[in-house]
């Protein structure tokens, strides 16, 4: 052990003495040395490793992974987390019919198990001189297992997701549909075609937000009931249509979201099955933009307290027709020589609306409904909507501003104005709807609290003496205000005589509003009695008390002194019976 | 002392050999075990998705409506309304069903160790019970899917592709309610009195009108499409 000395050793023999032996030994040794230090080094750091893997906890090499590769889309899921849209694994089946041994027998055979496909179409497929023909997607696990059993070759599965909308029919317009993009042997993309899935594709397609589901606004049982009352009332009315919207007044919450007629989402009708309206997809509340008649009589009023023009007992003069160019607005009926603002709602008059909107001017009046969203597609989040714009005048006049002041002339989508009657309802602060939960914050001010108020009130004495009296549900406090306008006709002359679009907007209940609720019914006829009618105090009025019956409890909304004669609190006779 | 230090370390070098040939053998095992418990994790997930899908199914207002409707002489429920006020969450669970007391005698038996031949009338046939094993017992939901669409629309006339697709799953389908009474009467089994768990099954197969009988092991044929 004598290389630790070496250094000193060269240092006091000087550089040249390279060659003899006694130099050459030391620096053997600390080469030596250098190669089982190399060595030690090396085998230690293992046995350090080996030694610490074997003591510490043990742990996956590998990441965890569950549920296969595949990107799945997203859940969407309803305001209490039913579901409204899933995947489902399911298989296509292919073949290559190269491969196949004998394809008529083989085709035979799979007609057997497929029931809708034919032997001659099986074997169409299977004798093409292509090298890959799908043969039926998607096919259920039976069926796959059926397949399997023919053993014959040729036959391949493809594993795809499938997306499926578990509550059917309930919120058919607002999923909308997905198609397969890019569909290969080992997964098929699925990319949405239309309502909320085509919205929120990008946010459906991304990986890292598969896991939470899309939480929308809509409470399941309150639009299956808002279905069911829609459904019996076209049935009863003979009408072509409807659709019924609730939204919640402090947040644009929308709770219900009907369309009538709808479809199955899961057998999703096509594009070519019918235009416009006619086409089942078609979304009434979004994408059907009307002359929504009287309702609109509510803004104007509206308007008219917001800028002191009048209080709701200012007398208006309402006997005499108004002239205007070479139009002239009448009343329907006879109206008295002068009524109070909160009895021009009431009694709907035109002619005191249009005084009214006189002397709000045009300027000011577009400005309202501006701010209102009234002349913008609607920001609800469903691909449709956008592409829904209001129909407006294109030069304003004063005969505009006159006969929009009780809704004609001006065509928006039922939800814009729901949106509105919320905002009027939210103290005046703007009300964007939305599908999601959790809602939107109020937006810019537009009315006074004090608009709100007065405005509530007359709403509510439409109901106790108005047109609404049907839906004056005790404990609710309902207010609310009809509107029958005529079609106008599909050459664009005019007006149609006996095609009537009738709509009740209400709010509830008006002391502490907290729901809107617009129902539009298409075309109602009420043929029971010796003439038809089709006035929205006798259609959509009925409609609207049977919604609010039905929905205002499943929201949770205790009637206020009502006679609750059962109450719900313990097991039902008929349960405690098993 | 040199030898005795020598042989020490071959016999340490052997032990160490064989330790780490153990090792490596224990962990190859360990990761085609964790393998193996993935894929049957993946598949469980799957399993619990399909369940999930199903229930959401069968839960949906539609159906829902329509069972109380078909159940209203024993059931009497009205929709809540403004003068029929509760909260739907303060509703409870019925109570378990009690036991018939020959079942629990049998259930305590065997879990005492005792062997109970199962009984032989079952209501289901081996057949048919196999038939419904063909899809690993696992529901399928598209299936019930399009039984619920079948029973409700028309035959189409002239079917899109699209729809002819589902459709024809629509065909087993109306054999699938069946299947989960089959299911259901199998869990009953070993008990010979069939409870509350089998009453389901029953509202299953009488909503949807089963043409071949209330499991049909065979899957429907078009006629004369096979000889």
């Amino acid at each position: 052990m004598t290389d630790f000395a070496a250094p000193a050793h060269r240092r006091q023999t000087g550089a040249p003495a390279r060659t003899g032996r006694a130099t050459a030994r030391p620096r053997d040794d600390w080469r030596l040395m250098l190669v089982v230090a190399v060595f030690v080094l090396c085998y230690g750091a293992v046995a350090a490793r080996m030694g610490t893997m074997a003591l510490l906890d043990p742990e996956e090499p590998r990441l965890a992974s569950f549920g296969g590769a595949e990107p799945v889309r997203g859940e969407i899921v309803d305001r209490n987390g039913a579901l409204i849209a899933a995947n489902l694994p399911a298989w296509s089946l292919y073949a290559h019919p190269a491969e196949l041994k004998d394809p008529l027998a083989t085709s035979q055979e799979l007609a057997g198990i497929f029931p809708d496909m034919t032997a001659a179409e099986i074997a169409r497929l299977l004798t093409s001189k292509n090298d890959f023909v799908w043969v039926r997607r998607p096919i259920t696990p039976r069926q796959k297992a059926e397949v399997q059993d023919l053993g014959r070759p040729g036959l391949f599965f493809g594993a795809r997701d499938m997306r499926i909308y578990p509550a059917g029919r309930a919120a058919a317009h607002i999923v909308g549909g997905v198609r397969a993009q890019s569909e290969g042997v080992r997964h098929a993309e699925l990319v949405g075609s239309g309502g909320i899935e085509r919205f929120f594709d990008d946010r459906l397609r991304d990986p890292a937000r598969a896991g939470q589901p899309l939480a929308l606004s809509i409470d399941l049982g309150a639009q299956q009931a808002m279905r069911e009352v829609l459904s019996a009332e076209i049935a009863r009315l003979n009408a072509r249509g409807a659709t019924g919207i609730v939204m919640n007044v402090r947040t644009g919450e929308l709770i219900t979201l009907v369309s009538l007629p709808d479809f199955d989402p899961n057998l999703r009708p096509l594009a070519s099955d019918g235009r416009g309206a006619a086409n089942p997809r078609f979304n009434r509340a979004v994408q059907g933009v009307y002359e929504l008649g009287s309702v609109f009589k509510v803004l104007t009023a509206a308007m008219a307290l917001e800028l002191g023009i009048a209080t709701p007992d200012t007398m208006i003069e309402t006997g005499t027709p108004v002239a205007i160019g070479r139009n002239t607005i009448r009343d329907m009926h006879r109206m008295p020589d002068t009524l109070s603002l909160t009895d021009i709602v009431v009694r709907s008059s035109n002619t005191g609306t249009t005084r009214l909107a006189l002397k709000i001017g045009g300027e000011r009046m577009r400005g309202f409904l501006g701010r209102l969203g009234m002349f913008d597609p609607l920001p609800v989040e469903i691909s449709e909507a956008a592409r829904a714009k209001p129909l407006r005048p294109p030069r304003w006049a004063d005969i505009s501003t006159a006969t929009i002041s009780f809704g004609h002339g001006l065509s928006v989508s039922p939800m814009h104005f729901a949106a509105a009657l919320a905002t009027l309802a939210n103290g005046g602060q703007k009300v964007t709807p939305t599908l999601i939960r959790g809602g939107n914050a109020p937006g810019e001010r537009v009315f006074s609290e004090r608009t709100s108020r007065e405005m509530m009130a007359i709403l509510r004495e439409v109901v106790l003496r108005g047109t609404g009296r049907r839906t004056n549900i005790e404990g609710y406090e309902v207010g609310g205000k009809t509107g029958t306008a005529d079609k106008p006709r599909q050459d664009g002359r005019g007006y149609e005589k006996d095609k009537v679009i009738a709509t009740f907007a209400a709010v509830f209940p008006t002391s502490a509003p907290a729901y809107v609720m617009v129902i539009s019914l298409d075309e109602p006829e009420d043929r029971s009695g010796p003439r038809p009618i089709r006035e929205a105090s006798r259609t959509a009025v009925p409609a609207t008390a049977e919604a609010i019956r039905r929905i205002a409890p499943l929201l949770g909304l205790r009637p206020r002194g009502g006679r609750v004669t059962a109450e719900l609190t313990a097991i039902p006779a008929a349960m405690a019976g098993n | 002392m040199k030898r005795l230090l020598a042989a020490l370390s071959v016999l340490a070098v052997v032990a160490i050999a064989a330790w780490t040939y153990d090792i490596n053998y224990r962990t190859k095992n360990a990761l085609r075990e964790v393998d193996r418990l993935r894929a049957e994790i993946a598949m469980q997930h799957e399993t619990r998705q399909v369940l999930r899908v199903e229930w959401a199914y069968l839960n949906r207002p539609e159906r829902l409506k329509r069972l109380v409707q078909m159940h209203d002489d024993r059931l009497h429920l009205v929709p809540i309304g403004p003068d029929r006020f509760g909260d739907v969450a303060s509703v409870p669970f019925p109570p378990p069903p009690e036991m018939d007391p020959v079942a629990a005698a049998l259930a305590a038996a065997t879990a005492a160790g005792a062997f109970i031949p199962p009984p032989v009338t079952t209501g289901v046939s081996a057949a048919a019970a196999a038939a419904e094993r063909l899809d690993g017992g696992m529901a399928f939901f598209p299936v019930m899917l399009a039984a619920g669409a079948a029973a409700e629309s028309e035959p189409l006339a002239a079917p899109a592709m699209k729809q002819a697709s589902m459709d024809a799953t629509a065909a087993p389908a109306e054999r699938r309610d069946g299947g989960a009474g089959a299911r259901d009467a199998e869990a009953g089994a070993p008990a010979p009195a069939v409870g509350m768990a089998a009453e389901p099954a029953v509202a299953a197969l009488a909503e949807t009108p089963a043409p071949d009988g209330p499991v049909a092991p065979v899957p429907p044929r078009r006629p004369g499409a096979l000889p």
